[in-house]
């Protein structure tokens, strides 16, 4: 082989390498799919936050620590939408077996004005005891929103008290270390979120 | 206290013939109606159904009404950017041996402040307005489904 047939062969292999570096870093995302959503490759950190827990004491960051949560931001002035989400994460609970006790639903009311500690504990425990339920003010919940990627929005209806909320369709899914670890998204398929949840819940048991 | 009672029942009367005297809308048929059972606390529950028109003339329902509710308002839910938006329609237009479902996660009755509990196994009468006519249909109320 001469020389010049080497140097060229190994620029080709080089050129090969560099593009097959190039492509890894430019497909590169932070984010893995999985069957019911996406997954960060890193999760993010939540900081600590207040809010007020269906219970009526403080909900915090401490609430989210030891165990898997998947939070739902919702409303109970919604006819259509929360209590099939709430009856889906019913039917996930069930399905996840022993497992559902390193889980837990947290139902996120983004309406303070209506959705007091009470109505949010009988409207949550009506589709399982075990559901956490907290809101907060409005500072409070745009604050967390803007950290655990979630948003929502007042839609102004014919009368003060009808009033209508946009909210993000997404369940938040938090590692027992407390950060944002992906995201679960509609439509939403029971059997996938039961696999899914059951697969990360039993790795990092 | 008799006469009162005698004025209330004539008014009741007044009004259910009043009901009665309206035509039906022409061509309107609403099947499968139903509602999910709601947390007890709940002021607002949905109710889901099949429109159908089966005459040769399009159909606007504009209005639905129900004594078991405060008020019945029919609404639209969709996903924008991630988002999920409910929104007021002012109606529903059917046309001409055309249909309209009414379902979860799309269009829906949303009804307001039930004027008392419904549980598994109740049936409400829902009624579909259509200019000077009106059409009743039965809604059953079951168990949310999962």
């Amino acid at each position: 082989m001469s020389n010049r047939v080497l140097t060229w062969s190994l620029l080709a292999a080089f050129a090969v390498l560099f593009g097959i570096a190039a492509g890894m870093v430019l497909l590169h995302t932070d984010a893995r799919p999985i069957r019911s959503g996406t997954l960060l490759e890193r999760p993010r950190p939540v900081p600590d936050f207040a809010l007020t827990g269906s219970d009526g004491k403080p909900f915090t960051k401490a609430d989210l620590l030891g165990h898997w949560d998947v939070v739902y931001v919702g409303y109970t002035h919604c006819p259509d939408v929360c209590p099939t989400t709430l009856a889906l994460l019913k039917a996930v609970a069930a399905g996840l077996g022993d497992d559902r006790k390193r889980l837990r639903v947290v139902f996120l009311s983004i309406d303070p004005e209506r959705d007091t500690p009470e109505t949010l504990a009988q409207y949550t425990h009506y589709f399982n005891p075990d559901f956490l339920a907290a809101t907060g003010s409005n500072e409070q919940l745009d604050a967390l929103g803007s950290k655990l990627g979630f948003v929502y929005q007042k839609v102004p209806g014919e009368t003060p008290q009808s009033y209508l909320m946009d909210h993000s369709s997404a369940l938040i899914l938090i590692d027992p270390k407390g950060e944002v670890a992906g995201y679960l998204t509609p439509p939403f398929k029971t059997e996938d979120l039961v696999g899914d949840l059951k697969q990360l819940v039993e790795r990092t048991a | 206290m008799r006469t009162r009672a005698a004025v209330a029942a004539a008014i009741l009367l007044l009004c259910h013939a009043g009901a009665q005297a309206l035509p039906a809308c022409e061509g309107l048929k609403v099947e499968d109606g139903w509602i999910p059972q709601a947390p007890p606390v709940a002021t607002v529950m949905a109710g889901y159904a099949r429109l159908s028109n089966g005459g040769d003339r399009p159909l606007h329902v504009d209005a639905v009404k129900g004594a078991d509710f405060g008020s019945v308002e029919l609404h639209q839910m969709s996903m924008q950017n991630g988002m999920m938006q409910m929104r007021p329609l002012r109606g529903l237009d059917l046309p001409a041996h055309g249909s309209v479902e009414l379902a979860e996660g799309g269009k829906h009755l949303m009804l307001l402040n039930p004027r008392h509990p419904l549980q598994p196994g109740d049936n409400v009468t829902l009624e579909f307005h259509c200019g000077k006519q009106v059409t009743p249909a039965q809604f059953a109320v079951r168990p949310a489904p999962q």
